[in-house]
């Protein structure tokens, strides 16, 4: 349950940011935050985290970037989840010809290095009218990731088709959709659930990645994965432009593979009564 | 066992197509992308006629369907093109950089393995005690970590710092290369430590209860014949299919790792022509790199059909 | 148990403890060059081909230089012209015949003597070629044209009446064509070696200069040799020149103060402050300024950059102050494009101040009282992504807000060609060869908007236009210098682009590199350094 509190404690920080920090995260102050050879300063009273290399409160943007990183590996989580809980369910109740399409499909996108696919989506999608937006980050993960989630919920779906309770659903004439709905998503809503939390601590991960190759969000926005990357070629004088997004990042995989564990353990531990 | 040859058969068949289909998306994705490779490769100061020749040699000018064509042209032939930036064919650039890779990830599996199973050991024998809760601990940090910040550390402090390894590159052969290769290896391996270490702890437990267990230990046998000859093996099957859908995906490309410790790699090549567009070089590259996870795919299905005969029929 | 404890606790005490990081190594205090030696250096990234005639990038220049000679050169620290393989040469009094006398003795790097029919070849490979980056240089050769558009198989304008003379002949006057014929591309090529070598000949250079390959493990290292049959031994000490590829700035210090590489470029920030600051690496730093220019360029006739009061608003903007410090010191602030250093350059013409009141007086002026939004597009790297960032703050001051996008270099540089592209982008522009045609011309020439996407704020002015043609023409140098100067003060005050600054590059070397200062054209060329050892072949410690 280490997990769930610090999953409830990243959402306060990110919900309450523009009340914990005083200063504008997206300010740039050249003349005072910086050195005067351009060096970012350490922490101090004015600047409990110290600023970043264009002078902005480190504080106010790690803050700031909960909310934005947040958002990004919720909405990959989610577009994922959508897919994969779609093409998982069809595959399973289907069964046959069409599951069989399906599985296929799955693996033709497993088929992509994954790190590649990424990097080529992105390229792509920051073509469009969304370049300047996070858009293209949080599609690129959510089209890269719903892989997972399909296979496990198209795994537990079959079994449960052949369940005598949705024999006898049938039998009463109850429609694929009734069915769908009322007997197969409550049971696999365990798995789901667990799915979704490791896979919002590997989106959170996988866009820290993507902005190391300078794929990520757009500049200002204050995600942590872009922190990490506008910082690392100062880590020997400003290590803690580093320290601070790293360790949130840390902090909140952490928190989200907890969780998503002690889920399912306690899903395991169910099943196993 | 014509069943067999039979599924095989059409696991082969699917394969070539999976990785056949890979590369035309890929290509499809690569027309999408609104940069013109022959405005990038001739630079800014190149007028407009300079670039149009370069264009028509390389098929670009013409729609997506006949620059398709193009590429399959040289395909049939054996070829797979000329990398626009270097002028060098797409399969020796891909020849020099499929070895070491492959080192890579071999070096991650072994590593993987060799801290993974006894990190396994340990927490199964002292279940519920401090070190299978250190085992899960240092498991969850390896996965929560990015990539990069494992290698920029470990670079820093063990090449840099005190000197242990080189920092980064190839290195000659023999035992340089192995002192080459010990930090990126590491790099990759911390991620996925856990889930070896996890497999080991749970089929290790489940066979301490045993029956069989307690029989050969109240015949006084040792301990680590107990473990060796039945935990293990049983631990065997989910072993394999760990090892060989990592080894697909290492052999995808650590772009990062390859990026971070110069590692002349399939990955690293594959960022620079995604970067630059270099289109025969990327669609080489993910070529190959599908055919390598298929066929990782293949190999651990085959194995699972060998050790558990109940999969059969399907 | 006990001693393991003792190693792990003097590990952990050597790893705590600061670093000593002045240099290891001193000079032996020797003033002649010792020959032999390998001298090691490195590269961010890899070099695509060893081809003279398509090789365009910066880190093939490094090996390109020491493997290739031509007619002449530049002076080891200047940009006057001296002969190379040309032992003389002489132009016509109205700048359209150039002749030149080929030196006696020289050699390709079998032994094959050179003659002027192999400088012919190579500049009519030049022109066959298709993606050959340079034969737009030479389209003023007569007949040129005929070879590029592959009508004529030969060029005219390029004659070898005797075996050792080669005589070009211009359709129209171009003071910058010595300056061309310096770079790698004119070196001396053999039709049989080209034809024999097919497509290794990237990988199989055919060495006229100094030094000759002894292998290439592409992305990984060149290795060049000491041309045995080169005509003039003094010019070379070293053994060996080797250049790694795909090594990281920040490793590639690291590297160098283990002395596992003799030159370190392109710091990252840590590395730079700590060398500037450093007392013990100071007499081993050099700056220079490379021909550059960076700023924002803007489509000129898109709204509402199409206002000029706008784009010199924007210059007043934008506190180049912020830029210099944003970039460590490491900049000087622009006025126009022509660098300092470079001929034709006002040097009284001042840089836009930083003036917010005017900025925003002349935005209103325009019909901007309250400000516009406008999308501005920059590329893939640290430096210029952070520079974007100040700007987008400075320009926030007076009301524009701009709204960033960032595209890969190949991405960037296919969008900012197109008039239909962003209007508003981040521009920078290096020119080949030391001349202000090559800055003026393909970014600000009407012609060249037609012509190909290089001018790329479509700007057309015809009063520019004409001064720069003129000024094309023009053998007298006072009146060529008086024309430019005329037409920097009309490119400032029309401001098609923000004019931001010029960089310096910084390179350090271990004391006992000899012989090396970077040139202001080749940058890195270690053809004539030398290494101060001792007599045992190794540096002397300090």
């Amino acid at each position: 349950m280490v997990g769930a509190v610090l999953v409830a404690a990243l959402v306060t920080v990110a919900v309450l940011a523009p009340v914990l920090s005083a200063k504008d995260p997206l300010a740039c102050d050249v003349e005072h935050g910086l050195s005067a050879l351009g060096v970012p300063l350490p922490p101090s009273g004015d600047a409990v985290l110290g600023t970043d290399q264009l002078g902005r409160d480190v504080w106010a943007r790690v803050v700031a970037g909960a909310g934005t990183s947040l958002s990004i590996a919720a909405l990959a989580t989610l577009i994922a989840l959508v897919i994969g809980l779609s093409i998982g369910l069809l595959a399973g109740y289907a069964g046959n010809a069409i599951d069989n399409a399906l599985m296929r499909l799955v693996d033709l996108f497993l088929a992509f290095p994954f790190l590649l696919l990424a990097i080529l989506l992105a390229a792509l999608f920051r073509q469009a009218d969304l370049a300047s937006s996070n858009a293209p980050v949080f599609l690129t993960l959510g089209a890269v990731g719903w892989m997972t989630m399909a296979r496990m919920i198209r795994g537990k779906t079959a079994v449960l088709a052949r369940s005598e309770m949705i024999m006898a659903a049938r039998a009463i004439g109850a429609s694929p959709g009734q069915i769908v709905v009322r007997h197969i998503l409550p049971n696999v809503a365990g798995t789901v659930i667990v799915v979704t939390a490791l896979g919002f601590a590997q989106n959170l991960l996988a866009e820290s990645v993507l902005s190391y190759l300078g794929l990520g969000p757009p500049p200002p926005a204050p995600t942590w994965g872009r922190m990490l990357y506008e910082g690392r070629t100062y880590f020997r004088i400003a290590p803690h432009l580093v320290l601070v997004p790293g360790a949130a990042i840390l902090l909140a995989v952490i928190g989200f593979n907890l969780l998503g564990e002690g889920l399912r353990d306690a899903a395991d531990a169910k099943v196993q009564r | 066992m014509i069943g067999m040859i039979g599924a095989i058969a059409r696991r082969i068949g699917w394969m070539i197509a999976v990785a056949w289909l890979v590369v035309t998306l890929t290509f499809l994705a690569t027309t999408a992308i609104p940069a013109d490779p022959a405005r990038a490769l001739l630079g800014p100061h190149a007028t407009e006629e300079t670039i149009e020749r370069v264009r028509v040699h390389y098929c670009l000018d013409r729609g997506i369907v006949a620059q398709y064509g193009c590429w399959l042209d040289h395909v049939v032939r054996g070829d797979l093109g000329e990398s626009y930036r270097s002028k060098r064919a797409v399969t020796a650039i891909i020849a020099d950089r499929i070895w070491p890779t492959a080192q890579l990830a071999l070096a991650a599996l072994v590593l993987q393995l060799l801290i993974g199973v006894p990190l396994g050991i340990v927490a199964a024998l002292r279940r519920g005690r401090w070190p299978d809760h250190a085992v899960t601990l240092f498991g969850l940090l390896g996965q929560s970590v990015p990539a990069f910040v494992v290698g920029t550390v470990l670079l820093h402090v063990f090449a840099y710092r005190w000197g242990w390894f080189p920092i980064g590159g190839y290195g000659a052969g023999g035992w340089d290369r192995l002192a080459h290769l010990v930090l990126p290896a590491m790099t990759l391996a911390t991620l996925d430590i856990v889930y070896y270490a996890r497999v080991v702890r749970s089929e290790l437990v489940d066979v301490l209860g045993e029956d069989y267990v307690r029989t050969a230990r109240a015949k006084g046998l040792p301990e680590h014949v107990v473990i060796g000859r039945h935990a293990l093996r049983n631990a065997l099957g989910p072993f394999i299919t760990l090892a060989g859908l990592d080894l697909g995906v290492l052999l995808g490309g650590a772009v990062v790792t390859e990026f971070i410790f110069a590692w002349p790699g399939l990955g690293r090549e594959a960022l620079q022509a995604i970067l630059e567009i270099d289109i025969p070089l990327i669609l080489g590259v993910v070529l190959v790199s599908a055919i390598a996870i298929a066929v990782a795919n293949l190999l651990v299905d085959l194995v699972a059909l060998w050790v558990d005969p109940r999969l059969r029929d399907r | 148990m006990n001693q393991l404890g003792g190693v792990i606790a003097a590990l952990l005490v050597a790893g705590c403890a600061p670093a000593d990081r002045s240099p290891k190594f001193r000079t032996t205090g020797a003033t002649t060059p010792r020959d032999g030696g390998t001298l090691r250096f490195a590269v961010k990234d890899q070099v695509p081909t060893l081809d003279p005639t398509i090789a365009n990038d910066e880190n093939a220049l490094y090996v390109l230089h020491p493997l290739f000679d031509t007619l002449i050169d530049f002076a080891p620290n200047d940009l006057e012209i001296v002969p190379r393989l040309a032992e003389r040469w002489s132009v016509s009094p109205d700048g359209l015949l150039y002749t030149f006398e080929l030196r006696p003795g020289i050699t390709f790097s079998d032994g094959v003597p050179i003659t002027a029919a192999h400088f012919k070849y190579s500049l009519e490979r030049a022109l066959r070629t298709a993606d050959s980056p340079f034969n737009e240089y030479l389209r003023d050769i007569e007949g040129a044209h005929d070879v590029m558009a592959g009508s004529a198989a030969t060029c005219l304008g390029i004659t070898t009446p005797r075996e050792r003379e080669l005589k070009v002949k211009l359709a129209q006057v171009n003071p910058a064509l010595l300056g061309i014929l310096t770079m790698s591309f004119a070196t001396p090529q053999r039709a049989e070696y080209v034809r024999a070598a097919g497509d290794q000949l990237r990988r199989q250079p055919d060495a006229t200069g100094p030094f000759m390959l002894e292998r290439w493990d592409e992305g990984e290292r060149v290795v060049l040799k000491r041309n045995p049959h080169y005509f003039d031994p003094s010019r070379a000490h070293l053994d060996k020149i080797e250049m790694l590829e795909n090594v990281a700035s920040d490793a590639q210090f690291q590297m160098f103060e283990r002395a596992e590489l003799d030159a370190a470029e392109k710091l990252a920030v840590p590395d730079y402050l700590f060398v500037m600051t450093e007392p013990a690496w100071q007499p081993y730093v050099h700056r220079s300024t490379v021909m550059n220019s960076v700023g924002s360029r803007m489509n000129v006739r898109v709204k509402p950059f199409d206002d000029r009061r706008v784009r010199q608003a924007l210059n007043y903007a934008l506190d180049k102050r912020h830029t210099q410090r944003l970039l460590n010191g490491t900049t000087v602030p622009a006025h126009g494009i022509l660098p300092p250093g470079m001929f034709g350059r006002d040097p009284d013409l001042e840089p836009y101040p930083h003036d917010v009141v005017k900025a925003r007086a002349l935005l209103a002026e325009a019909g901007y009282p309250g400000g516009v939004d406008v999308d501005y597009v920059t590329t893939n790297d640290d430096e210029t992504q952070k520079v974007a960032e100040s700007l987008q703050s400075d320009l926030a001051e007076v009301g524009v807000r701009i709204h960033l996008t960032v595209m890969s270099y190949a991405t960037w540089i296919t969008a900012i060609g197109k008039p239909s592209g962003p209007p508003f982008s981040f521009m920078t522009w290096a020119a080949d060869f030391p001349d202000p045609s090559a800055f003026l011309d393909p970014l600000f020439h009407s012609q060249r908007d037609r012509d190909g996407s290089s001018n790329n704020s479509f700007y057309a002015n015809p009063a520019l236009d004409a001064l720069l043609d003129a000024a094309r023409q023009e053998p007298d140098r006072g009146r060529r210098e008086a024309l430019y100067r005329r037409a920097e003060q009309i490119l400032h005050d029309d401001a098609p682009w923000i004019w931001d600054y010029h960089r310096e590059t910084t390179e350090v070397i271990q004391p006992y590199v000899g012989g090396y200062k970077p040139h202001p054209i080749w940058e890195r060329d270690y053809t004539s350094a030398w290494l101060d050892v001792g007599a045992d072949g190794a540096p002397v410690a300090r």
